[in-house]
């Protein structure tokens, strides 16, 4: 972590540790795009996105008093919105299986044996996305972390609460899989 | 992890030229590609305010919260003292004075909704003009 990362973030919650109103609007606003990025890729219920979104910011108001500096303010507020978004997926009994586990990879994905309706869907990067929507939770959010968040392996495993390595193999993984239905698509699409 | 795979999605995530199968390299473009694309869900303009005003809410209900259980600690307190003291000192309670007034029932009757109604019509009539004034 930065020496100005680390300064910026103490100033920031020291102001709202005393009671700064103004000084937390600041931190919601620092940080909602995150958390609406990972509540937004793993929650698809649209009615639950915000009112989620906004228990993860009451939770980091209610527990600031914890951060402890160990890592950035916005990997430590990634960790409690992951959470959080587990918990409510367990409570709504939302299944979290393991892509590790090959017999699980592909009953994720969406069948797109029918190369009439793969034409229809002319953007890759929507056609990806609907992929990356079918896999595991835990996947889902390595992948926004990594690509959308630019964060580090070691940061991605603190808020998922998993080794670096298993963090890499996952990412690897999961990109491995999505390549595979997008070559499968690609070539559908030259044969016709 | 496959060597091969690993080296490949390397590559392309650093734009590098990229060995082997071109449909793989292209299929990881596209993959690489729309992974950084940002989900579409986007919080409301004043998601930050309306959480502070939570917080705030929140903040003050804990204050009322405490306030309250102060006082009913100190009402217990207080009761708790009256109690010792009686027993302590043997009190006797006695009517004393106004033990003469039990033979005069109507007047005190009369003398305390006199006052209640005076309360009333200071509060009603009086204070209200004062106040719009």
């Amino acid at each position: 972590m930065s020496h100005q990362a680390m300064t910026d973030d103490y100033a920031l919650v020291s102001q709202v540790l005393e009671g700064d109103v103004q000084a937390f609007r600041l931190l919601i606003r620092q940080h909602e795009r995150l958390v609406a990025h990972m509540i937004g890729r793993l929650v698809k219920n649209n009615e639950e996105r915000e009112e989620l979104c906004q228990d993860v910011f009451l939770k980091v108001h209610e527990k600031l008093s914890e951060f402890s500096f160990q890592s950035r303010l916005s990997t430590w507020i990634a960790t409690i919105a992951y959470r959080h978004a587990i918990n409510w997926m367990r409570k709504q009994k939302i299944p979290m299986y393991d892509l590790m586990h090959e017999e699980h990879a592909g009953a994720f994905f969406v069948e797109s044996e029918n190369p009439e309706t793969l034409l229809s869907d002319q953007d890759m990067n929507a056609f990806v996305l609907t992929l990356v929507d079918a896999l595991p939770p835990q996947y889902k959010a390595i992948l926004t972390l990594y690509h959308v968040e630019a964060m580090s392996y070691a940061e991605i495993g603190q808020v998922t609460n998993l080794p670096e390595g298993t963090v890499k193999s996952y990412l690897f993984r999961a990109r491995n899989l999505l390549k595979e239905k997008v070559k499968q698509y690609i070539g559908k699409e030259e044969l016709l | 992890m496959n060597a091969y795979e690993e080296e490949m999605q390397k590559n392309v995530e650093g734009g590098k030229p990229v060995h082997g199968d071109d449909a793989d390299a292209r299929s990881y473009r596209q993959v690489f590609g729309a992974l950084k694309q940002e989900p579409d869900f986007v919080l409301p303009l004043a998601f930050a305010d309306r959480v502070a005003q939570k917080v705030m809410q929140k903040q003050s209900a804990r204050i009322a919260t405490r306030e309250y259980i102060w006082f009913g600690l100190g009402a217990v307190l207080l009761l708790a003292a009256f109690i010792t003291a009686v027993v302590v000192t043997n009190f006797k309670f006695s009517l004393g004075v106004f033990s003469a007034l039990k033979s005069n029932e109507g007047l005190l009757i009369f003398g305390v909704l006199f006052i209640g109604l005076l309360h009333f019509v200071d509060k009603r009539f009086i204070r209200s003009k004062t106040a719009g004034t």
